[in-house]
Formats: structure tokens, C-alpha cells, sequence
């Protein structure tokens, strides 16, 4: 019998990226904001902050190649080919994929949960660096359809997030004969294009309204405050360049910069909320108090 | 760090301002009776004339009508208390943007990496 609501996450290591211990800090963030149970699914067992861990093999997987902040690239392995399965793996009646390198810092996406949503992903993505780093990214091909983002995927379970599913592995299964009809980038195979196809076939157009806050795999977090904020580098003309973001939800696609601020998102995703008590209709300042 | 690293560093206000902004504007949405609806001064206004026609009706012993507004989704979502849902769509406004206004005037004084 499936639980109401709860949040899914797959996480594999590979020769260097630590997925798992991603899943850990990206669970505890989710446990902060949300306050619903997460699953994991992944191929070894695993203590952490999860309700549930399913041991389910990563399978045939892809090479990819990751772009460093020191202009390296690293091809590494890629375990992405379960991800079609979380309909079946899922143990809730709503369930909000996430993937590990999303960082939850505010509840915003706590409305799902009381919506009548049915399937709703990112179309749009903000990069925080301001340098639209995405641009390529916004269609699967110039005469093709708009790419989507599986970061974060939210279905409920009924037939239509059933069907899209089974959609999205016929396209993992077939992929090659997808790539020829919508003249995507070949390459491994990827969540996004498969449901940007699926999107596409089943005629959904329903999408997050505003966009997935994403900070790039060639930049770096430079720090995690207790109030929030991350603080992020950047290339500049001439000079690296600095920003911030505040309790926002961000995708650090740069999965070792996260690892690196393990202690200081852990220390962020143990320390109790800050919540408003008094919400005024008369302009006046909301008062801060701990929970 | 050393003294070199910390000089070639400089803190980017535009970008600081244009992701405040876009982060803001995310912020601004009211979800209600299972639906999601985008804060704008329009709807704020269309919530008003509800609840003062709900206040009209209720003082001449008459039941007003429903009102169905679309969400951002294009949802019909049946609006039962037009003052209940006024006044949540006023909070949150004053909430997120008074945060803004904050944000933005700590933002102003921010020069150099080591003052964020």
C-alpha cells in the first residue's frame, strides 16, 4: 500500500563522484523543508537519513564527460538508466523526483503536495551566473521540441504518469531510433531528452513556472551560511568573479564542490527553521522566530 | 586564501541583483484550494472587488456567488471565502517583497566578496 507523499532519489557512485553521500546531504535538505519521507534507490546498501533504501542494480551503464572548474574534463561512468523505473520503484501516492545535486534551502515546492498536479517538470532553466550558460539547452534540436529538465519531476501516481513512464523507457530501449527523429546531441544515454520526448508524444505541457536556479558544472560554491545562502565563483574579464544566492532550491551541477561543503550543509540541514509567526496584511515586517 | 587570491576576487552585483530578482519573482505565488495562482497586482485587484461584492451581498442578506478564478495553470479553481483568499494574497505580496526591499538595500552596500 503506498505511503501519501514522499520524495524518490537515485544515487550511484561511480570512480569519483560520491552519489551517495549527495543523496545523504540532498535527504537531510529535504527532511528540513519538506518534512516528508525519502526513498533511495541504489545498487549497495546504505545507512542515512532514508525511510527506505531499494537495492536495484545500475545496469548497462554510459560513459559521460565532466567539465571541471579547472578546465579539465573527466569521463567517468554514468548511472542514469534507472531512473525510468521510478514509477514502479516508487512506495508513495505523490512522488517528487529529485535529483542529488538539487540542494533544497526553502519549502516552495510544498504546494505540489495539496495541487492536483499530475506530472509538472522545469522547462526553463536560470543560470545564477547570469551568463545563460543554457542557451543551447532549449531545444533538442533548432527544429526540434523544448528540452525539459528531470531535476526535478513531480507525478502522482494514475494513469497518466503511468503511460508517460512506460514511454520513457520505450525510448531508453530504443533510443538510437529516437535520436534519429528528434536530432538531439548523441551521446549517453539522458533523462532529460527521454522526457522531453515523452512530454512531446503524450501532448503535456505542464511546467514549473518559474525556473530551475542552476549554477554550472565549470563553477564552484565558495560557502554555505547557516542562514542560507550560498556563496558561488565564477569566471570574470579578468578576475574571478563572486556571487550569492538566499534560501533558493539550487542545481550545483559541479557535484564535487558540493562534497567539498559537506560540514557546512550539514551543519545548515540540522540547525532548526526560521519561520515567520506573523504574517502582516499592513506592511508591516514579518518577525522572525525559531521553531 | 592568500592576499593574491583575494585581490583577483570582485563581487558581481549585477548578476547578485538579477538572481534576487528572478528568485523573487518565483516567490511571489499563492497555492489555494489545491491550485497555484502568480501574484500580480492585477489578481490582487480582482480579489478585492470579490470580497467587497461578497461584503455587498452579505449586508443585504444576500448570498453572493461563487467565483471561479483560473489558476496559473489554467485550473478553475471555486473560490469560497473571496476575503480569506484577499487576505493571503496580501500576505504573501507584503512578505515577499518587503524581503525584497531588504534584500536588495543589503545588496547596495555590498562591494567586495568579504562584505556578502
Amino acid at each position: 500500500m503506498p505511503t501519501e507523499n514522499g520524495v524518490l532519489l537515485f544515487a550511484y557512485d561511480n570512480e569519483t563522484i560520491k552519489y551517495t553521500e549527495l543523496a545523504k546531504l540532498c535527504a537531510l535538505l529535504v527532511r528540513k523543508h519538506l518534512k516528508i519521507g525519502v526513498t533511495l534507490i541504489t545498487d549497495t546498501p546504505i545507512e542515512g537519513p532514508f525511510d527506505d533504501v531499494i537495492i536495484v542494480e545500475a545496469g548497462n551503464s554510459g560513459k559521460r564527460t565532466f567539465r571541471n572548474p579547472n578546465g579539465e574534463t573527466e569521463e567517468l561512468t554514468w548511472h542514469n538508466k534507472t531512473r525510468p523505473l521510478a514509477y514502479d520503484l516508487s512506495p508513495y501516492e505523490k512522488t517528487l523526483l529529485l535529483d542529488v545535486d538539487y540542494l533544497m534551502f526553502n519549502n516552495s515546492l510544498q504546494w505540489l503536495f495539496d495541487s492536483k498536479q499530475e506530472l509538472i517538470c522545469h522547462k526553463n532553466v536560470y543560470d545564477v551566473t547570469d551568463k545563460n550558460s543554457f542557451i543551447d539547452d532549449k531545444l533538442l534540436h533548432w527544429s526540434s521540441v523544448p528540452m525539459l529538465w528531470a531535476t526535478v519531476l513531480y507525478f502522482t501516481r494514475n494513469d497518466t504518469a503511468k503511460e508517460f513512464f512506460n514511454l520513457v523507457k520505450l525510448i531508453q530501449d530504443n533510443y538510437q531510433y529516437y535520436y534519429n527523429l528528434y536530432n538531439f546531441k548523441m551521446g549517453p544515454y539522458r533523462n532529460d531528452y527521454a522526457i522531453s520526448i515523452a512530454y512531446n508524444l503524450l501532448s503535456i505541457e505542464n511546467y514549473f513556472h518559474d525556473p530551475l536556479f542552476t549554477l554550472p558544472s565549470q563553477y564552484t560554491i565558495s560557502e554555505v551560511r547557516q542562514d542560507g545562502t550560498i556563496v558561488y565563483e565564477f569566471d570574470g574579464r579578468n578576475k574571478t568573479e563572486v556571487s550569492y544566492i538566499n534560501n533558493t532550491n539550487l542545481h550545483v551541477m559541479n557535484k564535487h564542490s558540493i562534497l567539498e561543503h559537506t560540514n557546512e550543509i550539514l551543519r545548515y540541514a540540522t540547525q532548526p527553521i526560521l519561520t515567520r509567526v506573523e504574517q502582516s496584511s499592513t506592511g508591516e515586517w514579518p518577525k522572525h522566530e525559531e521553531s | 586564501m592568500n592576499v593574491k587570491e583575494t585581490v583577483k576576487k570582485k563581487f558581481n552585483q549585477k548578476v547578485a541583483r538579477a538572481t534576487l530578482r528572478e528568485t523573487t519573482l518565483g516567490l511571489l505565488t499563492l497555492p489555494y484550494n489545491s491550485g497555484l495562482f502568480k501574484i500580480t497586482l492585477e489578481l490582487i485587484n480582482f480579489a478585492e472587488l470579490m470580497s467587497l461584492r461578497a461584503a455587498m451581498a452579505q449586508s443585504a442578506d444576500l448570498e453572493a456567488n461563487p467565483t471561479v478564478i483560473l489558476d496559473s495553470f489554467d485550473n478553475p479553481i471555486l473560490i469560497k471565502d473571496p476575503r480569506d483568499f484577499t487576505v493571503k494574497l496580501w500576505e504573501k505580496y507584503y512578505e515577499v517583497n518587503n524581503e525584497y526591499l531588504d534584500k536588495f538595500e543589503e545588496l547596495r552596500e555590498i562591494r567586495k566578496p568579504e562584505q556578502i
